[in-house]
């Protein structure tokens, strides 16, 4: 068999014909003929003495040809007080505008307000501009979701560690390196429940879309793979697979499906529509001793707090007291002297009035007042207390 | 050990308390980057508009200052189905929009073809620039310079049609071929645009597409009706919508063509208003004309620009 060179023949291009060719330069010459023959005559006037203007049959080439006219125009008429006025005019001009659109550019790609869209249409049709906020959208409906299923939260960065955590919420990865999956995987491998996003893992640390099917590294601790995906039009309500997770009325996935398909995790929800009907919405698989979810749309308000509130059922996760307000939590941490801080935070116009945890005793850190068990504490609007708990109080 | 849920992500620094509120508050700050453009846009758009509107609930005839200016409610809008020059201007108008464009469609989608074509080799560059030429003139310039042409004693055009045994045409006082002049002079000016985004189009679609359209055995015309032009659809709709909307428009080049003429046979319903405004000094009722006009051009863009955005999320 021969070897295979690298050097294999172009791929032939077919002969040009002479036809082709004379039509070709044909039409050239005809398009040629239509833009530049005007203007010749433009310039060939321009030359013209004032008697070869009016002749019959006209003038094509001036015969002979003067300057005249041109010295008429710059040094008898005012043309060139015309050009500097033109030049005057855009001088000032686009700065102007420049500046005035750059300020206006900005404020509407930046700012989401009231009469937006209004005012956007007013001044230009609508750019094709990317959604600046598409990363804070995802992340504040989960976030959100947890704090209203009364969930006691914490940020974390990806170099901290998040291994002792009951449950891990990962929304919008779409970017992550090996060593970040692998971390993951490991996770709910040793016991905790990791919820992930549509799209998670997706690409690579050099926003390279990964050559193996998604979710490449997650896909055998979720139980799914999936090679479609779709924007959602319309938000889609859902119906429930299991009889554990609850989907409210109000619940909805809205602007993109992931296409999974399982293997191996159990669908917590599908898709009502003729087409995403054959996907799930959200899975769940125990992985290890522990549990990964993939959510693979982004829930609306209705179904994060749902998803939410299912998540930390199954990571054995009680939700805060009930005596707290609604717009009222409570975290702890350990300061890097040891002391554990308890801060009451009221997310709110209305100031609240609570009682200490029965667990807690210590002082104020802002205000160094004594804070005794089940003592009274004031929080005002959007305030917050940060309690020094002393050692000896120190449970749980 | 604190049990605990956590929200991994990127580190969100200083959110501010209100950020995490249920309703989101005022803020001033993106209305002030608008200020600006805002002011500018009520200085010359809506303060006029709005002024236009109270002008055309009046008689106003503004060359007679002594002459009252009684409101008549919408009798200059009632007067505008009664008027038939402004009728015909609405009839020339639509005529020249939809002729003009679609032969400047056909040539400059020719063209943008030919400057795409293989045998074009480096002189592409060069002849781009040449057949845009036209582009960089002003509607009034190009009026002037074609009235020279078309001057019916001493202009090259009649010179050259009675080479071929075409007899005199008298370009300015005939309304069909003045018409014609016209939508010539619009279409030589408007072409190279449709070449641009054309080309700029053409030359977006992967050679891959047409070696394999001919692998799998396609003849030119189908090469052409089934990659060329659904690939070209968005530079299409592009071109077609501000050319048709320019059309609509039209004003410079008549002007400085035809004025009108002959009669009103050339004047679109831009220059029907300028021309009672300007010469009946009747600027009630111009404004009027105006003013539905601006409506139906409003509504035009609207289609269009649904048109378009549909075809984007398409």
């Amino acid at each position: 068999m021969p070897p295979i060179t690298p050097t294999q023949p172009r791929p032939r291009h077919r002969q040009t014909t002479w036809v082709t060719r004379i039509a070709f330069y044909g039409a050239l010459a005809f398009f040629l003929l239509w833009t530049l023959g005007p203007i010749y005559w433009v310039v060939a006037t321009s030359f013209k003495s004032g008697g070869q203007l009016f002749t019959w049959p006209p003038t094509y080439i001036p015969n002979p040809p003067v300057l005249s006219n041109y010295i008429e125009a710059f040094l008898v008429r005012p043309i060139p007080v015309y050009f500097r006025n033109s030049l005057i005019v855009a001088a000032v001009s686009t700065p102007l505008s420049v500046a005035i659109a750059a300020l206006a550019a900005f404020g509407l790609s930046r700012y989401h307000f009231r009469g937006k869209n209004g005012l956007l249409f007013s001044i230009l049709p609508d750019s094709a501009a990317p959604d600046r906020h598409t990363y804070q959208s995802i992340f504040d409906t989960f976030y959100r979701g947890f704090f209203e299923a009364r969930a006691r939260t914490a940020i974390v960065h990806p170099a901290q560690p998040f291994e002792e955590y009951a449950v891990l919420v990962v929304p919008a990865l779409y970017v992550a390196d090996e060593a970040l999956l692998t971390r993951l995987v490991a996770y709910a491998e040793r016991g905790g429940h990791l919820l992930l996003t549509f799209h998670s893992g997706y690409a690579d640390e050099f926003n390279r879309v990964r050559a193996v099917r998604a979710p490449s590294l997650l896909r055998a601790a979720c139980g799914i793979s999936y090679q479609e995906y779709s924007n959602l039009a319309q938000p889609l309500t859902l119906k429930a697979a299991t009889s554990d997770f609850v989907i409210p009325a109000e619940a909805r996935a809205v602007s993109w499906a992931d296409g999974m398909q399982l293997e191996g995790a159990t669908a917590l929800a599908y898709y009502e529509h003729p087409h995403f009907e054959r996907f799930p919405a959200i899975t769940s698989q125990a992985f290890g001793k522990g549990r990964a979810t993939y959510c693979g749309t982004l829930p609306n308000m209705a179904l994060a707090q749902s998803l939410a509130a299912w998540v930390m059922v199954q990571g054995s996760v009680p939700p805060q007291s009930a005596q707290l307000p609604a717009s009222v939590r409570l975290h702890t941490a350990c300061a890097k002297d040891g002391q554990t801080l308890a801060f009451y935070t009221n997310w709110s116009w209305t100031a609240q009035r609570i009682e200490a945890a029965a667990s807690f005793g210590g002082h104020d850190l802002l205000g160094g007042l004594p804070v005794t068990p089940g003592a009274a504490i004031e929080l005002g609007a959007w305030d917050v207390k940060i309690i020094v708990i002393d050692k000896a109080d120190k449970r749980e | 050990m604190l049990k605990n849920v956590a929200v991994a992500g990127e580190p969100v620094q200083a959110r501010t308390d209100r950020s995490r509120t249920p309703r989101r508050h005022f803020r001033w700050t993106p209305y002030w980057f608008m200020l600006p453009a805002l002011i500018v846009l009520g200085v010359f758009i809506v303060i006029p508009i709005g002024y236009a509107f109270l002008l055309s609930l009046y008689r106003y005839q503004w060359n007679m200052p002594n002459l009252a200016t009684p409101f008549i409610g919408l009798k200059n809008y009632t007067d505008i189905f009664s008027n038939t020059d402004l009728l015909n201007s609405v009839g020339w108008t639509l005529a020249f929009t939809v002729g003009s464009v679609s032969i400047e469609f056909v040539l400059g989608f020719s063209l943008a073809l030919l400057l795409n074509a293989r045998l074009m080799g480096r002189l592409r560059g060069l002849l781009r620039g040449v057949f845009l030429i036209p582009m960089m003139m002003s509607g009034a310039v190009a009026g002037f310079m074609w009235r020279m042409l078309f001057d019916p004693e001493y202009g090259p055009i009649n010179h050259l049609l009675s080479l071929i045994g075409i007899g005199l045409i008298h370009w300015f006082t005939d309304g069909t071929a003045t018409k014609l002049a016209v939508m010539t002079v619009d279409i030589w000016l408007a072409m190279p645009f449709i070449m641009l985004v054309l080309l700029a189009g053409l030359q977006g679609i992967p050679e891959a597409l047409y070696e394999a359209g001919r692998i799998d055995g396609a003849s030119s015309a189908q090469l052409f009706g089934f990659i060329t032009v659904p690939l070209l659809r968005f530079p299409i709709m592009i071109a077609l919508i501000i050319r048709s909307m320019d059309a609509l428009r039209i004003f410079d080049l008549i002007f400085s063509l035809t004025k009108n003429g002959p009669g009103y046979a050339t004047s679109t319903v831009v220059l029907y208003t300028y021309h009672y405004a300007m010469d009946y000094f009747q600027m009630g009722k111009a404004s009027a004309i105006s003013f539905v006009f601006l409506i139906i051009i409003a509504a035009i863009s609207v289609v269009y620009m649904r048109l378009l955005c549909a075809d984007e999320t398409a």
